[in-house]
C-alpha cells in the first residue's frame, strides 16, 4: 500500500488556495470582552436601545455559563479576552455602487473566486459579502426589492426593518441556548437578513460569502431567515479566511423560520482555513444552526460540505413543529491532517405526519477525527412521523478516526424512524475495478469519493456543486490510496 | 456514603485477609463516584438514583428457602449441573456440582480458600472499578457467587447453571453477587445465569461477572432474566477473549411489574475485549417490557487486536408504559485492522405510551475495517399483518404471530440447544401462541 | 340463485386519487372470471379493495358477497368467510414457518365455524394431502413464509394455502407475474383441481397465457377503472393478438 500512501499524501497533502491576507485598513474593537465592548459595537452599528439590552442581557447569561466539554473534539482553552471582537475594513465612502467598492476589497473576493459583479446576473444570484464584523456589499437588492423580498446585512435589518427582527430574533436559538450562541447574542457584529413575503418564490439564489481577514479576531456573524407563508427561497453561504498561525474563533448563529407552506433550502460550502499539516493555527469553527418549522407543510432543507477549520462543532437542526413539515439534513464532512469535525444534526418532531431524512458522508484521512453526532427526537405528540438516517464514514489511512454517536428517542408508537451507517476504507476491488479501466489510483479515488458523496453534492445549487467537488479533491489531494 | 463506610466496617471481619486490599480500593472508588445521576452520558435515559433506594443495606440478607423457591427448584427439568444462591449465599444442598477432571467449579468464597493464585489473578482485573459505579460497589461488598476454572482443552458437555434466586424480606438489601470463569486455552463451556424474584417484594441486586476467554476456547452464556419484574437488577459482563477464542453472550429480559407499587428496572452492561488475533465475540439481547418496566442494555465490543470479527443483535418488544434503551458501541482500536463488526438493534412499540432511546455508536481508529450499524424503531410491518389477516387470522393473532417471528430471531442466536429450545417455548406461552 | 359476488357502482380511491370508478360486476357460484387490462387500470385496487386493505378508501357504492355487505367486514373476517385473495407480490415472513402459520388460519377459521380445532395429526394429514395438490414438499412447508422463496416457489405456497382455507371465493392477482412455463402449468393445474360448483373465481392477469391453462367463463376488459369490455375466453385471445388498443378506441368511439 505504499503506493496509496503516496497518492493519499499528493491528494490531503495540498496546500489552502485561500491564505492570503488582503492588506486594507482594518477599525479594530479594543482587544478583550466587556460591557464596553459590546456598547462599543452597539454604537459602531447605531442600533437602538431594545438591541443593546438584548445584548448585554446574552452576555449576563453568557458569564454565568460553562463551556461545553462533551464534543469528541481536543483543543487548548480559549482565551475570551484574547479576541477582537469587531473588526471591519475601514470605509472611504459611502458605497452606493460597485465602483465605490474599495479596490483591494474587489480584488480579494475576485481571488476566491467570486468576483463581485454583474457576471452574477448570469448566475441568478444575489451576493452579500462579508468581511470580519461588517457587510461590504450586497448585490441585486433592486430587483428583489420589487418582488417584496428583503436581502441585506442584519445591522441594516435592525435599523430599517427593526419590527421584523424584532420580532423572529431569538426564536429560535434564544441568547442561553449554548455557551457560543450566548457570546453570539451578546457580540455579533453582522451577518445576512432574508425576508421572504407571502406566496413569493424568490427568483434567484440569494448569497453571502463569508470572510475572516483581520489577525486575532473573530468572526460572529449572525443571519436571520424568515420565510412567510407560502414562500420559497434557496440560500447559500461559503466561508475562507487567511493562513494565520493562532487560531481564531467563529462562533455565528443561524436562525431560520418557515411559516405555512414554506421552504427554506440552506447550503453551506465551508472551508475556513483548516491549519496547516501540523496543526498549526486554523479556525475553530462553533456554529448554532436551526430552523424552525412553525407553519404546517413548511420543509427546511440543510446541505453542508464541509472542509475547512481546525475544529467544527455545529449542528444544523429542525424543529418539525407544523404538521406535515418536513426536515432534512445532507452533508459531506472532510478532515485532513489533524482537523478535527464533531458535526451532525437534531431532528425534532413535534408536528403529526412530520418527516426527517438525514444523510451523512464522513471522510477521514491524515491524522484527523471525524465525528457524527445526531439526535432524532419524536415527541409523543409527533402522530405518524418518520426518520431515515443514514451516516456513513470513509477512512484514508489507518492515523485517523471515524466516530458515529447517533441519538434516538421516540415516545410515539405511530412513529417510525431508521438509522444505518457504515464505516470503512475505500475497497481495493473499486479500485482495481479502476485501474483496470484505465484511471490512476488518483483519479479513481477522486471519482469513488464523489461518487460517494454524489447524494449530498445532487441537493447543492448548480454552481455550489462544482465548487464543492473541486474543494473536495483539493481538501484530499495526496491522501489517497 | 457514611452509612457505606459504616456498613463497609462492620463486613470487614467476613472478607478474606488477601481481598480486602482490593476491596478497599474499590470501596473508595465508589465512595468517589456515588450513585450515577441522568448527566452521566452512560446513565442518561436510566434514572438509577431515583428508583433505587439510597439507603440500602449491604449486610447479608437471611437466605431462607421459601416456598416458591422450593416450587420453583421442583419444576424444574433436571439440570445436569447447577449451583444455587439465596440472595447471593450459596447453598449447596440446593446445588449438583460436576465432579469433572480439569473442572473446577465452586462457590468463590471456598475459591478463594483453595485454588490458590487463579482467583486473584482474575478477580477484579476486568472490570474498571476505579471508572464503574456499580462494579466498584460490587468489587467492595461482594459476599458469594460461582467460580469455574475449566482446564486446557476440556470440554464440558452439558450447560452449567448459575441461578440467583431472590427472597428477601426487607427492600432495602441490595445483593451483591459475582461470577468468576476461567477457561484455559482450547477449553469450552455452556453457561446460564439464572436470575428469578421469589420473593413478594421488590428486590434489588447488582451482579458482576468477570469471564475470561483463553486461545481457541469457546463460551456461550445466556443470561436469563425472566422472573425479575419488580426488582431492579443490574447486570453487568466483562469478558476477555483471546486468539481465535471464541465468545456469545445473550441476554434475555421479560419484564412486566405488577401494576401499582412494583417497579421494573434491569440494567445490563456487557462488554467483550477481543484481545487476541482472530477473537470473535456475539452479542444478543431481547427484551420484553410492560407496564413501567425500564429494560436497558448498554452493549460495547472493543476490538483491541486486527483480524477480529463480531457481531451484535438486539431486539425490543415494548408495550404499556415500558422503556427501553439501547446503547451500542463497536469500538476499533489503532492497529485492529481487518476488523468486521457488526451491530443490529431493533424495537417495536406496541402501545402509546411505550419509548425507547437508542444509541448506536462507532468508533474507529483503523481504516481497513468493515463497521457497520443498522438502528430501526417502529410498528409491525402493515404488509405482512394484512398478508396475515387474509389468511383468517385476527389482527390480535397477527400481531402476536409476527412479534413472535420478530423476537425468534434473536433466541435463534442462542449456541445451547436445551436454553434455545426452552425460550422457543417461553415465548409461544408470553404470546399464547399455541403452534 | 344467490350471487356469489355482487360489485354495484364501486368507486374507490387510493391516496385520495379514484382508481375505480362505478365498477360493476357480478359473480355466480361455480363461474370463472377473468378480469384483464393494461397496467395500472385498476386491478391490482380490486383485488385489494375485496380482501380488505385498509389504505383503499370505498368512496361509493357496494359489494355483496353471499349476500351480506362485505364492506362491513375487517380483512380477517372476511378471509374466515371464504375469499381468499392469492397476492403478486407474497409477503416474506422471516421466523414463522408456513406449516405453524397455516395451522393458526385453519382453526381460526374453524373456530368462526364452530368447529373444533384440529390437532396434529389431523392438521398434519390435511396439510400432506394439499401439499401434492401444487407439488410442495414437506421440508417446503417449515421453512419461513415465503423467505427466499423464487417467484414460482411463492406462488405455489399462495396455491397451497388456497387449498388449505377452502374458500368459496378465490382471487388470484397476477398470480402468472414472474412465473417460468413450468412453473405456471403447476400452479394451474392447483387451481384447476380446486374448481367446483361451489367456488368462484376471480383471476387478474395482463396476459392472455394463464388463461390458457385456467379456462374462463368470462372475459372482462378494465379500463380506466371500468370494465370496457366484457366476452366469453374468446375475447382472451382476440386481446392476445390485438392489444388493447382497439378497446381504447371502441370507447373513444362509444
Amino acid at each position: 500500500m505504499a503506493e496509496s500512501d503516496k497518492i493519499i499524501d499528493e491528494v490531503v497533502g495540498s496546500d489552502y488556495k485561500y491564505g492570503f491576507v488582503t492588506p486594507i485598513e482594518e477599525e479594530l474593537a479594543p482587544r478583550g470582552l466587556s460591557e464596553d465592548t459590546i456598547r462599543f459595537i452597539s454604537a459602531k452599528k447605531q442600533e437602538p436601545e431594545w438591541m443593546l439590552e438584548w445584548r448585554l442581557k446574552a452576555y449576563r447569561a453568557w458569564l454565568q455559563m460553562k463551556e461545553p466539554g462533551w464534543q469528541n473534539v481536543r483543543y487548548p482553552k480559549i482565551d475570551f479576552q484574547d479576541i477582537i471582537y469587531y473588526a471591519a475594513p475601514k470605509k472611504k465612502k459611502e458605497i452606493k455602487s460597485l465602483d465605490d467598492l474599495d479596490p483591494e476589497i474587489r480584488a480579494t473576493y475576485d481571488k476566491l473566486g467570486i468576483p463581485i459583479q454583474e457576471q452574477k446576473i448570469l448566475a441568478g444570484i444575489a451576493v452579500d459579502y462579508v468581511m470580519d464584523s461588517e457587510s461590504v456589499f450586497t448585490t441585486f437588492r433592486e430587483a428583489l426589492r420589487e418582488k417584496g423580498i428583503i436581502f441585506c446585512s442584519i445591522s441594516e435589518a435592525i435599523r430599517e426593518h427593526e419590527d421584523l427582527v424584532r420580532r423572529y430574533l431569538g426564536t429560535v436559538v434564544p441568547p442561553r441556548d449554548n455557551f457560543y450562541a450566548a457570546l453570539n447574542s451578546a457580540v455579533f457584529s453582522d451577518g445576512s437578513f432574508v425576508y421572504v413575503p407571502k406566496g413569493v418564490r424568490c427568483p434567484m439564489e440569494l448569497s453571502t460569502y463569508f470572510r475572516i481577514n483581520a489577525e486575532n479576531s473573530g468572526q460572529f456573524e449572525r443571519t436571520l431567515i424568515i420565510a412567510d407563508e407560502g414562500s420559497y427561497v434557496s440560500y447559500l453561504e461559503g466561508c475562507t479566511a487567511p493562513k494565520r498561525d493562532e487560531n481564531q474563533l467563529h462562533a455565528a448563529v443561524v436562525e431560520l423560520i418557515a411559516l405555512d407552506n414554506a421552504e427554506i433550502k440552506y447550503s453551506t460550502v465551508q472551508n475556513w482555513y483548516p491549519g496547516d499539516k501540523e496543526g498549526k493555527g486554523g479556525i475553530y469553527n462553533f456554529v448554532t444552526k436551526r430552523g424552525l418549522c412553525k407553519g404546517a407543510y413548511s420543509k427546511i432543507s440543510w446541505t453542508q460540505v464541509e472542509t475547512g477549520s481546525a475544529i467544527t462543532w455545529k449542528y444544523p437542526s429542525c424543529i418539525l413543529k407544523g404538521d406535515h413539515s418536513i426536515g432534512e439534513f445532507y452533508s459531506v464532512a472532510v478532515t485532513n491532517n489533524h482537523q478535527q469535525a464533531d458535526t451532525g444534526t437534531k431532528m425534532i418532531h413535534i408536528g403529526k405526519n412530520t418527516r426527517s431524512r438525514i444523510v451523512s458522508k464522513g471522510i477521514s484521512a491524515g491524522r484527523s477525527q471525524n465525528s457524527y453526532r445526531g439526535l432524532v427526537q419524536i415527541h409523543a405528540t409527533a402522530e405518524n412521523a418518520y426518520n431515515f438516517s443514514q451516516c456513513d464514514s470513509l477512512l484514508i489511512g489507518d492515523k485517523c478516526g471515524a466516530h458515529t454517536f447517533p441519538y434516538l428517542e421516540i415516545k410515539n408508537n405511530t412513529g417510525k424512524v431508521e438509522h444505518e451507517a457504515t464505516t470503512s476504507k475505500i475497497g481495493e476491488d473499486l479500485l482495481f475495478y479502476c485501474n483496470q479501466r484505465g484511471l490512476s489510483d488518483e483519479e479513481a479515488v477522486s471519482l469513488i469519493i464523489n461518487g460517494y458523496c454524489k447524494e449530498v453534492f445532487q441537493h447543492l445549487p448548480m454552481e455550489f456543486m462544482v465548487e464543492a467537488q473541486k474543494l473536495l479533491s483539493i481538501s484530499l489531494e495526496g491522501s489517497v490510496g | 456514603m457514611e452509612n457505606i463506610a459504616t456498613q463497609f466496617k462492620s463486613l470487614a471481619n467476613s472478607f478474606s485477609k488477601e481481598s480486602l486490599a482490593l476491596r478497599k480500593e474499590a470501596l473508595a472508588s465508589f465512595q468517589k463516584l456515588g450513585i450515577p445521576t441522568t448527566r452521566h452520558e452512560e446513565w442518561k435515559y436510566t434514572n438509577i438514583k431515583a428508583r433505587l433506594r439510597q439507603e440500602f443495606s449491604l449486610l447479608p440478607a437471611e437466605s431462607r428457602v421459601n416456598k416458591a423457591v422450593k416450587n420453583y427448584i421442583a419444576s424444574l427439568p433436571p439440570y445436569t449441573y447447577r449451583l444455587t444462591f439465596l440472595n447471593g449465599v450459596f447453598h449447596p444442598e440446593l446445588s449438583i456440582i460436576p465432579d469433572l477432571k480439569g473442572v473446577t467449579v465452586c462457590s468463590l468464597r471456598e475459591a478463594a480458600a483453595h485454588t490458590g493464585g487463579i482467583v486473584e489473578k482474575h478477580f477484579g482485573r476486568l472490570v474498571d472499578y476505579s471508572q464503574e459505579h456499580f462494579a466498584a460497589l460490587n468489587t467492595a461488598f461482594v459476599t458469594d457467587g460461582a467460580f469455574i476454572h475449566i482446564h486446557k482443552n476440556v470440554a464440558v458437555n452439558e450447560p452449567i447453571y448459575l441461578q440467583y434466586f431472590f427472597t428477601a424480606t426487607d427492600e432495602y438489601a441490595f445483593v451483591q453477587t459475582r461470577n468468576l470463569v476461567v477457561l484455559e486455552e482450547g477449553a469450552s463451556l455452556s453457561l446460564a445465569e439464572d436470575f428469578r424474584n421469589a420473593s413478594n417484594i421488590d428486590v434489588q441486586y447488582n451482579h458482576v461477572a468477570e469471564m475470561y476467554v483463553g486461545n481457541n476456547a469457546r463460551l456461550d452464556v445466556v443470561e436469563l432474566q425472566l422472573e425479575v419484574s419488580n426488582a431492579i437488577g443490574i447486570h453487568t459482563l466483562e469478558s476477555k477473549v483471546n486468539r481465535n477464542g471464541r465468545l456469545s453472550a445473550a441476554t434475555i429480559t421479560f419484564s412486566s411489574p405488577n401494576t401499582g407499587t412494583g417497579q421494573s428496572l434491569i440494567r445490563n452492561n456487557l462488554t467483550a475485549r477481543l484481545t487476541g488475533e482472530g477473537a470473535h465475540a456475539e452479542f444478543a439481547g431481547l427484551y420484553f417490557g410492560k407496564e413501567n418496566a425500564l429494560i436497558d442494555n448498554h452493549v460495547l465490543i472493543d476490538h483491541i487486536a486486527p483480524n477480529c470479527t463480531s457481531n451484535q443483535l438486539y431486539k425490543g418488544v415494548l408495550s404499556d408504559e415500558a422503556t427501553g434503551v439501547f446503547n451500542g458501541k463497536i469500538f476499533v482500536k489503532p492497529g485492529a485492522q481487518k476488523t468486521n463488526a457488526y451491530q443490529s438493534s431493533k424495537a417495536l412499540l406496541l402501545s402509546k405510551g411505550a419509548s425507547v432511546n437508542s444509541k448506536p455508536q462507532l468508533e474507529i481508529f483503523a481504516d481497513d475495517v468493515k463497521c457497520s450499524h443498522g438502528a430501526a424503531i417502529g410498528q409491525l410491518d402493515e404488509n405482512a399483518l394484512f398478508y396475515l389477516m387474509t389468511r383468517g387470522v385476527s389482527r390480535h393473532e397477527a400481531t402476536q404471530i409476527l412479534t413472535y417471528a420478530f423476537a425468534h430471531e434473536v433466541v435463534e442466536h442462542i449456541q445451547t440447544k436445551p436454553i434455545r429450545q426452552f425460550l422457543c417455548d417461553k415465548l409461544r406461552d408470553e404470546l399464547h401462541l399455541n403452534f | 340463485m344467490q350471487s356469489m359476488l355482487s360489485i354495484n357502482h364501486l368507486t374507490v380511491a387510493v391516496n385520495g386519487k379514484e382508481i375505480l370508478r362505478d365498477f360493476s360486476l357480478t359473480i355466480n357460484p361455480g363461474e370463472v372470471h377473468a378480469i384483464m387490462g393494461p397496467n395500472g387500470t385498476g386491478k391490482s385496487t380490486l383485488a385489494a379493495t375485496l380482501a380488505g386493505r385498509e389504505e383503499y378508501e370505498v368512496v361509493s357504492g357496494e359489494i355483496l358477497y353471499k349476500g351480506r355487505n362485505l364492506l362491513e367486514m375487517e380483512a380477517d373476517e372476511r378471509a374466515r368467510e371464504g375469499i381468499f385473495l392469492a397476492f403478486q407480490y407474497p409477503v416474506e415472513i422471516p421466523g414463522v414457518s408456513t406449516t405453524n402459520f397455516m395451522k393458526a388460519a385453519v382453526n381460526a377459521k374453524r373456530k368462526h365455524q364452530g368447529l373444533e380445532p384440529l390437532d396434529a395429526r389431523e392438521f398434519l394429514k390435511l396439510m400432506n394431502e394439499k401439499a401434492q395438490l401444487v407439488d410442495i414438499k414437506r421440508e417446503f412447508l417449515s421453512r419461513s413464509i415465503n423467505e427466499g422463496f423464487s417467484g414460482g416457489e411463492k406462488k405455489r405456497n399462495e396455491i397451497f394455502q388456497m387449498a388449505m382455507l377452502e374458500p368459496s371465493l378465490c382471487i388470484l392477482d397476477e398470480t402468472d407475474s414472474g412465473l417460468d412455463i413450468d412453473a405456471l402449468r403447476i400452479v394451474a393445474n392447483g387451481v384447476n383441481r380446486l374448481r367446483s360448483p361451489e367456488r368462484s373465481f376471480l383471476v387478474i392477469t395482463h396476459y392472455q397465457r394463464l388463461l390458457n391453462y385456467i379456462i374462463p367463463d368470462y372475459v372482462h376488459v378494465l379500463f380506466d377503472g371500468r370494465i370496457a369490455k366484457s366476452g366469453g375466453k374468446e375475447l382472451a385471445l382476440k386481446l392476445e393478438a390485438e392489444g388493447y388498443d382497439w378497446v381504447k378506441e371502441e370507447l373513444v368511439a362509444d
